[in-house]
């Protein structure tokens, strides 16, 4: 391989590496915290930070709101309203659960990615060794779109299930806010991608190992 | 695979080692190895050219067509 692309793997690796040992610092210490909050919490009861997905409106498929019009608009504008908006709730809770799920749910997050930056280490450094097309790496790259797939279903239903239970313990005046329903075609459509990619790959590995048995 | 590479039964007649193959050949050891053992998938010409000369004979005499026995006794394809 030219020395350019092996430079830029090698760049590349360096990141996910830096990425890597990022995440699993950030890992250890939400887990410290999952493992000790409920021993802080119990004797000490201040309030912290917890935020939560919401699609702003009512109606299940794209909810709506309506808004009010200060006066008379020009051009003859009437009937504003967001529709489909989303944003994040903040509040601040002494609730020991409100806090333990949304930082169990981010720990699992974490995990995957780490998971998934992993195998693209794995991946790049076969590539530095100068046999990309090992037969390794085919399984790998179908892992990472296989993660890539599931994360985009099951993100949105696991945002969904945590939103709801949440909301359901909050009662808000002069705005309707519910749990988000969104399942991420960006990162399905990444995940098919990378499918597709890994057919490629599997094709690559049977010549790498069809020249390599060529004497 | 049918095909068969009868190496070995060359190298005694000739009474020549692997290594030296090898040295004279310009192959490494572990390649002609896979050749010997019938692992390899493919012979490039150069190769069988390379192996003849220092063989001193023909292609013929290196490759052997076997077909495998099925259960019956019938000869199958690969």
């Amino acid at each position: 391989m030219p020395g350019q692309k092996l430079t830029s793997a090698r760049l590349v690796k360096t990141w996910l590496d830096i990425v890597f040992v990022i995440g699993v610092v950030a890992a250890c210490l939400i887990t410290l915290w999952l493992a000790v909050s409920p021993l802080v919490m119990s004797s000490d009861e201040s309030p912290a930070d917890v935020a939560i997905p919401v699609a702003i409106g009512t109606g299940s498929l794209r909810p709506v709101m309506a808004l009010d019009e200060a006066g008379p608009s020009s051009g003859g504008i009437t009937n504003p309203r967001i529709v489909d908006g989303r944003g994040e709730l903040r509040f601040e809770t002494p609730s020991w659960a409100m806090q333990f799920f949304p930082n169990m749910v981010l720990l699992f997050g974490i995990a995957v990615v780490l998971y998934l930056v992993y195998l693209m280490r794995a991946i790049l450094a076969t590539v530095l060794e100068g046999r990309p097309f090992a037969a390794a790496n085919v399984g790998r790259i179908r892992i990472i779109g296989s993660a890539l797939i599931a994360l985009g279903f099951l993100v949105p239903i696991i945002e969904y299930l945590v939103a709801r239970a949440v909301l359901a313990q909050i009662s808000l005046q002069g705005i309707a806010v519910q749990a988000p329903f969104d399942i991420r075609q960006d990162t399905v459509l990444a995940g098919l991608l990378v499918f597709v990619l890994a057919t490629i790959f599997g094709y690559g590995s049977h010549l790498e190992a069809d020249k390599s048995l060529t004497i | 695979m049918s095909i068969y590479v009868n190496l070995d039964l060359m190298l005694v007649k000739r009474k020549m080692q692997l290594t030296e193959l090898a040295e004279r050949v310009g192959i490494t050891l572990a390649n002609l190895s896979i050749l010997k053992t019938n692992k390899a998938r493919a012979v490039r010409f150069s190769t069988l050219d390379a192996l003849c000369r220092e063989l001193d004979c023909q292609p013929g005499d290196l490759l052997e067509y076997r077909p495998h026995q099925s259960k019956d006794g019938e000869a199958a394809g690969s």
